[in-house]
């Protein structure tokens, strides 16, 4: 049956309003906390902003507007992991050599305070909802000495990269007389005529073709102009794939992908004769970079929580803040714990 | 039960003075969004000026940024349609017709920037959708009114930095931004991309706080089932924004670095692939080209609505179906690259998945369809373009599903057809739409009404203009006249063609001055509008003054019906007021939105002492 019009209940702030159940957030109301009165001429906390019907509301929709927030964060980095995803599929074995120019001790280290962090950044949580102020500040401040932790070992990893010529894509320093890709299409170079010697004995000529079998199929015949990628020629008879000539490129010095080397400490390992090794690092620093744009960006947020909540601003009645860059902070560090094992353990 | 009958249709003087007794204090008509809370009569002069301007700058009323927005995208809509013509000019003639290749080159994608990011992604969302949104559902605001302010700035950075591309030799690569050509080419792609990059944000701020307005902000008894269709529209176009818009982000990012750092993901040359830019590009831009023509179909479904003075014909299966339309919209992107050197079993799959998307678009055509059947059907210029907008999408619907369709397309990919296909789709569906709905709801926006026979001579123009721009394009493309070509020399007898279509893109620029002219005079000297001169029955007509408060309502609204109760709407029609004559329009009641609010009536449903 159609009403024929449009019924109206009390302003919301008005405390009897049928809307404004006072099961506010924080239990039962608004008790000790300073309380103002509206243009309503109603009393309302402090905090509640006048748009919104009551304390609850204002509290279920700053977290649901935080969590869709971190849903469009991991999407963000969701394509990153797809392009990590396809460039792994492709060249698998120079993923596996390239990662062990990582240092794993180092990353576990990181991984190890981030997951502390992770730690006293709920803590901080706990002590907000429970008033105690002092617990509150010093969780933060925490916080964001272990994330300057974090920071500080991700500085001393990339300026060591960078000493080793390890830069991403185009830049990365290949070993002198290692042809790029550029002059292997254009088939005026092989790759690495000295070093390149197959079991046999014979030296291994990448313009010869490839086997098209493998899943690296685009790659291993590198035709001019051949831009468009897998299933492009898929027909060039020839017996070995580029990937086989990395294989036994690195068999031949010695590096096979089987992490023997000592990591980091010097340009060791087939990678640097590679010359698609600036792809892994191109990734790595991307992804890595971001990562470290959102530890930053958590940290400045957290820096400004903890100088509030030093005035005494978050209480058990009001800490949405507090629990937002919590929540914030916990997706940085599952970014992080993908991160770990895909870039330095496999 | 209820025991209450309809209000009966009333007949009215003309609107009364101004200073109207029925006004609760506070709430008379000059004290609106448009004035309030404005600076005290003391405040004179340049002092005056600046004050008003600092408030509307820094203003957290979401009418006010939808109004601001509505600027904004007005003004790339002109920006955008001032260089289409000239595309269509030089295609005029064979050979060089205004400017040289290069020139063009930029002109259209130019054109196709400004019409997709500044213009039609933000269109009806951040327009028409923050005015409504949170009348339509009885809040007072938005959740986020500060993060709503935040995302008007950064699209209009976003827009800034992108056009500050000009001056770093523009762009040429479509709108695509393709690699490796874009990798190449001159360095405005840069600020390009970063602004898309940056305007991306503004767009996902949009939806985050659209989605939770909507799931925690309603008034009460306004159930999911009792939402305008329009709502539902804006809901599901929020998703998209959220789920899609970040994958643009990272392309854009990821495009910048490519140029900058040289870290060779799309590029072959360092062991990258520029097929995966086009995954990543479509990615977003399939679901986006749902950001842009869902809101079209919320703001369609209230026209008809209200126009054929009858409930919308199976509302659950048209607000599901836009969330159907949203969701299947992710799986279908492929379809842009069948002739990429994706693998054949994939395309074959992608092909079929958007087949299927075409179940839900005609749902909702058919539904609309029946919406007006043995309604009466009142052909104002709302329902005018709400009817171009069912013609001219059910045509770029169907082609849709003709270049969806793997063997087709191979043919006519990277054609004309496609080019009259989207513009069907963007153009005929979604700028229709918009013009409906700015008709609509124009009185309550600006409490004004316009011309009515400025609005049908417009909508009359923009249709006849339309068809001859675009529908020549499907017969030029069918016979191998390529996008993005500067010239066509082998195909002379395609000139006389291009020349219809260039003087149907004349035709149309004038109906969209007739657009502009009328609006311009509606606030100069336009009648001051009534309170519900549509009979609509959603809140922003029962239930909000016209224009609405600062606050939207004095009192919260308690919603006891559904969006489509027309007979339920107060409505001072006098005479025949369905006829479609101008002149018939509903005698203006102005008391109308406070009449509401004062009128508490039991009907059994709920208590009596919990109304004021
Ligand atoms: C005044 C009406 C319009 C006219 C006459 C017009 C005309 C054109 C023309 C001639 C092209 C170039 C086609 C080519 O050579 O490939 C084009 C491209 C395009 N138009 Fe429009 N257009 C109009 C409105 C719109 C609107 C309203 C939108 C979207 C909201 C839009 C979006 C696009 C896009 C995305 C492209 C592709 C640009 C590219 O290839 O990069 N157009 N338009
Ligand atoms: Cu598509």
């Amino acid at each position: 049956m159609a009403n024929p019009t449009t019924l109206t209940v009390d302003d919301p702030h008005a405390p009897e309003a049928p809307a404004s159940g006072d099961h506010g957030h924080g239990g039962d109301g608004h008790h000790g906390e300073l309380m103002l009165k509206g243009h309503d001429g109603q009393m309302h906390p402090a905090h509640l902003q006048h748009h919104f019907i009551s304390a609850e509301q204002q509290f279920e929709a700053s977290k649901l507007g935080m969590w869709l927030f971190l849903v469009t964060e991991v999407l963000l980095f969701g394509g990153m992991f797809v392009a990590y995803a396809i460039y792994r599929a492709w060249y698998p074995d120079l993923f596996q050599e390239a990662s062990t120019q990582l240092d794993t001790l180092l990353g576990a280290f990181n991984t190890l305070v981030l997951l502390a962090s992770s730690l006293t950044v709920a803590w901080a949580i706990r002590a907000a909802q429970t008033d105690n102020r002092k617990l509150l500040v010093g969780m933060l401040w925490l916080t964001v000495a272990l994330a300057g932790g974090f920071m500080l070992v991700k500085y001393f990893e990339y300026t060591h990269k960078f000493e080793l010529g390890i830069y991403p894509g185009k830049y990365f320093q290949l070993d002198e007389g290692t042809p790029t890709i550029a002059e292997l299409t254009a088939g005026t170079a092989v790759l690495a005529p000295a070093a390149v010697i197959g079991e046999d004995g014979q030296q291994l000529d990448v313009t010869e073709g490839a086997s098209g079998e493998s899943p690296t199929g685009e790659a291993e015949q590198i035709a001019p102009g051949a831009v468009d990628m897998p299933e492009a020629n898929p027909e060039v008879g020839a017996e070995r794939s580029l990937e086989e000539t990395e294989n036994a490129l690195a068999e031949a010095t010695g590096h096979a992908a089987d992490g023997e080397h000592e990591e980091g400490h010097g340009r060791e390992g087939a990678i640097f004769s590679n010359p698609r090794a600036g792809i892994f690092f191109s990734i790595y620093y991307v992804m890595t970079g971001i990562h470290g744009l959102h530890i930053i960006i958590g940290m400045i947020a957290m820096g400004i929580l903890a100088v509030k909540a030093q005035r005494g601003r978050y209480t058990s009645v009001y800490y949405t803040p507090v629990e937002n860059v919590g929540l914030y902070w916990h997706i940085v560090d599952i970014i992080w714990i993908f991160l770990f094992p895909l870039m330095y353990l496999i | 039960m209820a025991t209450l009958t309809p209000a009966p249709v009333r007949s009215r003087p003309a609107p009364a003075a101004p200073k109207n007794p029925g006004y609760p204090q506070g709430h008379e008509p000059v004290h609106n969004y448009l004035h309030e809370p404005g600076p005290g009569p003391e405040v004179t002069g340049f002092a005056r000026f600046r004050a008003i301007a600092w408030e509307w700058m820094t203003t957290v009323d979401h009418k006010r940024i939808g109004l601001m927005y509505l600027a904004s995208v007005s003004l790339a809509f002109a920006v955008g349609g001032f260089l289409a013509l000239a595309v269509r000019l030089e295609l005029f003639t064979q050979g060089e017709t205004i400017m040289t290749a290069d020139t063009y080159n930029q002109v259209f994608t130019m054109h196709g920037i400004v019409m997709v990011f500044l213009f039609i992604v933000p269109s009806i969302p951040a327009s028409l959708g923050n005015f409504l949104l949170p009348i339509m559902i009885g809040a007072k605001d938005v959740a986020f009114p500060k993060l709503n302010l935040a995302s008007f700035y950064i699209y209009g950075i976003g827009a800034v930095v992108a056009l500050t591309g000009l001056a770093f030799g523009g762009v040429d690569t479509g709108w695509t931004f393709y690699t490796p050509y874009s990798k190449e080419t001159v360095d405005g792609v840069l600020f390009m991309g970063l602004g898309v990059f940056i305007m991306g944000f503004s767009s996902i701020l949009t939806g985050l706080n659209f989605i939770v307005t909507i799931h925690k902000m309603r008034a009460p008894g306004m159930t999911w089932n009792r939402m305008p269709l329009f709502l539902w529209s804006i809901y599901a176009t929020s998703i998209v924004q959220i789920l899609a818009t970040p994958v643009i982000g990272i392309t854009m990012l990821l495009l910048f670095l490519e140029r900058v750092l040289q870290i060779g993901i799309f590029d072959p040359a360092l062991g990258g692939d520029p097929v995966l830019f086009q995954h990543f590009f479509w990615f977003y831009s399939h679901p986006a080209v749902y950001i842009m023509i869902l809101p079209a179909f919320g703001v369609v479904s209230e026209l008809m609505g209200t126009f054929s003075r009858q409930r919308v014909y199976g509302y659950r299966a048209v607000a599901l179906s836009s969330v159907a339309i949203a969701l299947l919209g992710f799986l279908v992107w492929g379809h842009h690259m069948f002739t990429s050197g994706q693998s054949p079993v994939s395309s074959v799959i992608f092909s079929l998945i958007t087949f299927l998307i075409g179940i839900p678009s005609g749902i909702k055509i058919f539904n609309w369809v029946w919406t007006m059947y043995k309604g009466s059907v009142w052909l104002q210029t709302p329902m005018l373009y709400a009817l171009t907008f069912l013609f001219l999408f059910t045509i770029g619907g169907v082609t849709g599903i003709m270049v969806g369709a793997l063997s087709v397309d191979i043919h006519l990919h990277d054609t004309y057809f496609v080019v009259a296909h989207f513009h069907y789709v963007m153009m005929g569906g979604t700028v229709m739409a918009m013009l409906g709905g700015l008709h609509y709801w124009w009185p309550k926006m600006t409490g004004k009404l316009y011309n009515e026979t400025a609005g049908k001579v417009s909508a009359l123009l923009v249709f006849l203009g339309f068809n001859m721009t675009f529908f020549i394009q499907f017969i030029m493309g069918s016979q191998g006249m390529p996008r993005r070509y500067y010239d066509y020399p082998d195909m002379p007898w395609l000139e006389p063609l291009h020349q219809i279509s260039t003087v149907g893109s004349w035709v149309l620029g004038l109906g969209l001055m007739v657009v502009w002219a009328n609006g311009m005079w509606s606030l100069w000297k336009g009648k001051p509008a009534p309170g519900n001169p549509w009979g609509g029955a959603t809140l922003e007509w029962t239930a909000a003054t016209t224009p609405p408060d600062h606050h939207n309502f004095h009192h919260t609204p308690l919603v006891t019906h559904g969006p489509y109760d027309y007979n339920a709407a107060l409505y001072g029609a006098s005479g025949d007021g369905m006829s479609g004559d101008g002149h018939a329009a509903p005698v203006p009641d102005v008391t109308v939105g406070v009449a509401q609010n004062e009128r508490f009536i039991d009907d059994g449903t709920s208590q009596p002492d919990s109304l004021s």
